[in-house]
Parts: C-alpha cells; structure tokens; sequence
C-alpha cells in the first residue's frame, strides 16, 4: 500500500483548490494549513523563526477548516508571516487550538507562487476515508 | 470538470442568448439566462459556470432569470459574471454573490495626450507610475491609516481621499455613487479587516489588478466618444483595475461565515455553501449590507488615491501639474457589489437587491443615476480586456433595464486555469510577446505574470459583441494597451 501524501493542487478556472489528507483530524488540519502554505511558496524555502498561537471555532469541520485556513491568511496579509510548521495542540469538532512556526515572506528569497487571497466554502469539505481523512478547499488567489 | 453541457439542458433563445429552463432542477425557483454567442458558448460549457448559473437561481426570493454575462466563468458560489435580483421584502443577500473583493471595479481617465507625444517616454513613464503605484505581494499602501481614519474613509469613501489631497471634488461627479454608497457602518466591521486594511489604502495588490496606460484604437460611435471626452484615435487614456484589498475579503469572509452558521435558523438548504444568505428584512441583512458599504468606500478612497499617482506620474514625466482639466476622470465602475434599485418585473415595478459579481451597471441614456454630462448617451461602461489585447469602452443601453437588472459584462473573463496558463508561457516569452505587440511592461512579481497571459482570457471582443448586439449596452471605443503596471 503506498504513503498517503499530506496534500495536493486541483485545478479551477480563475484559483486554486487543495485535498488534503490525514489519519488523524490534527494531522488533516496540520496537512491542511501546510498544503495551503505551499501553494504559496514552497515549504524548503520557509524557515521555522517566528511562532504564533492560533485558536480556530467553528459549528461543524467544514467551518472550523475555514476559520482555522483564514486566521493563517490573516496573518499573512498583516504580519506577512508564511507558515512552515504546524503543530495542533488540541482539535475537536469545533474547536482547535495550534503553534504555527515560519518567518515573514522576503521577496529576495521567496519565490512566490500564487497570493492566497481567501478560503472560500464552494465544494468545502471534510470526509472519513479508509486511511482516516480528506478535506477539500478552494481558495481565492 | 466533467462537460456540464451533457448535463444542463440549454435552449438557444437567439444568437446571444441561452436559457436554462427551470425544469433542469427541483430547487431553481426561476431559470437561468446565459448572455453568449454560439462560439463563447462552447468554451462557456468547458467548466462549471451554468451550473452555478442554476444555482444562483435556488436562491430564496430571487426574481426574474439568474443571469450570466458572456465573459462568466466558474467561481465560487455564485458563478464570475453572474447578475442575480432578489425581491427586497422576501429575498435574501448573498455576500459571496459580491465576493470576497467588495467593489472590485475599474476607473477610466482620459488625457490630452496622444499616442506620438508618450512613446518616446514609455520607459519613464512606466518607471514613473511603477514607482508612484504600489503594489505586489507583501506590500503597504501610500497611507498607513490610524483606526479614526479608518472610519472616516469607510463613511466618506472617494471623498475622504479628495480631502486629504488625493484628487479633486469633480472627479466625485463622475463616480458611481459619487465614490460613497450611503449607509456605511463602521461600527459592524471586524477589528480584524480594520487591522488589513490599515496598512493597504492606495495599493493595486496583485493578481489580475493593474494600470495601464492605453491608446485609443477605434471609435465605434464618435458621438457618444466625443461626450465621454475620447476625441479621436491615438488619444491617451489611463485604465485603474483594483478593489478593497484585504479589507474587503476580511468583511466577506466575516458576514459569509456568519450567514453559513445562520442558514439553519432560516430553514435555508443550500446547494452550495459559498450561496449561504440573508433575509434583506433581516438585522443580520442589513448589517452585511452596512459593513459592504464600508468595503466599497474603502474601495472608492483606494482608487481615488492610485488616481491621483497616476495623475502625478503624468504631471513629472510631461512637465505641468495633475490637474482633471488635462486628466479628467471619465468614470469610475464597481464590477462586485450589491445595490438596491427598481425594476418592471412580471409588469410591475420591484425593489430589487441586484448582486452583480464580475458585472457592470450600465444604466441608459435619461437614467437619473447618470451623470448629468453623460445622460444623454447613457453611462458609461468600462470592460478591461487582457493585458495583451483590447479593453473597451460602451455605454447603458434600456435593453440592460429591460433584460439584466440594469447590467451587463465586466471583462474577458478567464478560461484557463491559472495552473495550465503557467504551463502554457513562460514568464519570459509573455514579456516578449508583449514587447513584441509595443507594451512596456513593469510589475513586481514576474512568476505570477503567465497566470495574466492572453490566452487565458476569452476574447473580450467577443464579449462585450455579445452585450452590444443583445441591447444591454453600446459600443463607443476601443483601447489598446501601451503600458501595463501589476503586481
């Protein structure tokens, strides 16, 4: 049986979308985050200087993986912050709490890809699968 | 993307119109009208955008057609390109039937400069408004705002910028809504979208926003022309792309989650998620309404001031001072917004809550929301094409009034996944395929630049054709671009 892989890019006219996967809901939401990440710069390029606590709520999975995506785009729009690492402390269906590591995006260093612009809910998803996980998520670069 | 033309059934109306009938689904509480040809059709099925369009039209209160516009694609939610009116007693909002950029639009200046005069300083004046512009990711704005001015600019909009230096009253007069939708409220914007856009007032941002400084190539109707202050052939006009930033996303985010925890409470069943809506007789309605005004000001005020750093660019690469006698604002459109306006529906006259995402008001001649120097000709309407290739100049027509809600296209419309353009041209190639048509080019990130190429987009010649020829709005001019500055 081969590896799972933590994420991948699906095509969409004008933006982008992700699947994500995990055997835990940290490990969705941790390969989630970093997925989103890399769409923007790819991760060997990030160094892990600067961290941040981040607290994500929501009613159900699907709006908790929103609110959860959107507070690391928040953070890249005002503190320009890009996101290496991730670790989930605590997750249940609508709350989660995390430490986010990366440094402040360098345009001499970092080869941007896209500009993530927001996390939008078409087609947004959190299913079960044999090996644990998937989410889906279109964002709006 | 499975063809969705094997799955939605479209009746041709005539050569530019499609209709879906509402028998296609249960849940369509009107059908569908797509605005295309039978050549923008065929690419029109290649995504997922009719199915939006079907969508739309489960929307509670929704009057009339769900609408797509001949440049629509697939979006999110509501498809890009879509027009939906929804009664104002019964129906609802949909704040990603604007979309995340509220009041993403696009302004038009004209000069008294003709082509001959400009190119021999191409490079300067491209370095100029590179310089005077800001823009890219991981950029400020020209202004960091405190929280009080913040407030202000969401409550005044274009004429908070006038105030502080960035322009001049009468480029107000020549705004849609003046550059302020009444109504703002400050007090129901987050912390957190006051806290983005801060430090982002008078920036282009990236992606498909831009500048450009164009070159009149063809002039349809030289009257309407003439009015509009577009005098001839190889005239130099500036075209200003740009929305609210992250302020704007911030608000839409804020009040589409809001309304996405809420559609239970209403008893609402969406078929898609980003859909999630609001009763307009509702508190939580009104407030997104109110909050959506704030981002559409602050939208006003950033175009106000990115003006007014191309009317400098002008000024010290030419020699004399920025003023709206050589560089007068012809107008200024929103191509994402919500406005509440009236309309003969089933012969009756409604209030309506028209959402126009990626669509352009184009109110005819008479109308008396247009401006008094332009009533005659109707208003003007201003459709960015590709960097490479035309954008166009029309004005309202009363098909618009009777068929559209008052609307038609906003662009070319995307065809091309940003992932297959990067495939399809290197950045290099794109910037000689450019150079090669005699545009100057300046822009902040070049690996982003194929995503922008040509043929990503339809052609808007074909576009805007389409909305000419079905009535919803005339053309007057075409431009060609000469200078193009992204980020």
């Amino acid at each position: 049986m081969t590896a799972q892989v933590p994420y991948e890019a699906f095509d969409h006219t004008a933006d982008i979308g992700l699947h994500a996967y995990g055997s835990t809901l940290a490990e969705l939401f941790a390969n989630a985050a970093l997925g989103m990440e890399s769409l923007m710069v790819a991760p060997d390029q990030v160094r892990p200087l600067a961290s941040r606590e981040i607290t994500a709520r929501g009613h159900d999975l699907v709006s908790l993986l929103v609110d959860w995506l959107d507070k690391l785009i928040f953070l890249f729009d005002t503190e320009f912050l890009l996101v290496c690492a991730c670790e989930i402390q605590a997750i249940s269906e609508t709350q989660l709490t995390a430490s986010v590591s990366g440094e402040p995006y360098d345009p001499q260093r970092h080869e941007l890809s896209s500009a993530i612009k927001a996390v939008t809910w078409h087609e947004a998803a959190v299913e079960r699968t044999a090996a644990g996980y998937k989410a889906t998520i279109i964002f709006d670069i | 993307m499975s063809n969705a033309k094997e799955k939605i059934p479209l009746e041709r109306i005539d050569s530019n119109r499609w209709r879906i009938p509402q028998h296609y689904s249960t849940e369509m509480r009107v059908p569908g009208m797509v605005y295309a040809d039978d050549e923008l059709i065929e690419q029109i099925v290649q995504d997922n955008a009719l199915q939006q369009v079907a969508n739309v039209a489960t929307l509670p209160g929704i009057v009339g057609y769900s609408l797509g516009m001949p440049d629509i694609h697939w979006g999110y939610g509501f498809p890009v390109g879509g027009v939906a009116a929804t009664h104002a007693d019964y129906g609802v909002v949909s704040p990603g039937g604007i979309g995340f950029d509220i009041n993403c639009g696009v302004r038009l200046l004209a000069t008294d400069l003709l082509y001959d005069q400009v190119r021999g300083k191409s490079d300067k004046l491209a370095d100029e408004l590179f310089n005077n512009l800001p823009s890219g990711v991981g950029g400020t704005g020209m202004r960091q705002l405190s929280s009080g001015e913040m407030r202000a600019v969401m409550t005044h909009g274009a004429a908070w910028a006038i105030e502080e230096g960035y322009g001049f009253a009468e480029d107000l007069e020549t705004t849609e809504e003046h550059g302020c939708l009444a109504g703002a409220d400050p007090d129901i914007v987050s912390d957190n979208a006051i806290q983005r856009g801060m430090k982002q007032l008078g920036s282009l941002g990236s992606g498909n926003h831009f500048a450009e400084v164009q070159v009149v190539d063809h002039i349809y109707d030289a009257q309407a022309a003439s009015a509009l202050g577009l005098e001839r052939t190889g005239q130099v006009v500036v075209t200003i792309h740009c929305g609210s930033r992250g302020f704007g996303h911030q608000i839409a985010e804020d009040y589409i989650r809001l309304a996405e925890a809420k559609q239970q409470d209403y008893g609402f069943k969406l078929v898609d998620r980003q859909l999630a809506c609001l009763p307009l007789q509702s508190n939580a309605g009104k407030s997104y309404l109110a909050a959506m005004a704030c981002g559409a000001n602050f939208a006003w005020a950033n175009r106000q001031m990115l003006m007014h750093g191309v009317r400098q660019a002008f000024a010290s690469v030419f020699g004399r001072r920025a003023r709206p006698k050589d560089m007068p604002l012809v107008y200024d459109v929103c191509h994402n917004i919500a406005k509440m306006e009236e309309y003969e529906v089933d012969g009756q006259v409604q209030r309506v809550c028209v959402h126009r995402k990626g669509a352009t008001r184009a109110f005819p001649a008479n109308h008396p929301a247009v401006p008094e120097k332009y009533r005659a000709v109707g208003q003007p309407v201003l459709i960015p094409g590709d960097m490479g290739r035309y954008s166009f100049v029309l004005v309202g027509a009363q098909g618009s009034m009777e068929q559209s809600f008052g609307s038609c296209c906003h662009g070319a419309g995307r065809r091309q996944s940003r992932t297959a353009a990067k495939k399809s041209i290197s950045s290099q190639q794109l910037l000689d395929h450019l150079a090669a048509r005699g545009v100057t080019v300046r822009v902040h990130s070049k690996n982003l630049l194929p995503e922008e190429a040509p043929q990503a987009y339809k052609d808007a010649q074909q576009v805007v054709n389409v909305v000419h020829n079905a009535g919803l709005a005339s053309l007057v001019a075409r431009l060609k671009p000469v200078i193009v500055v992204k980020g």
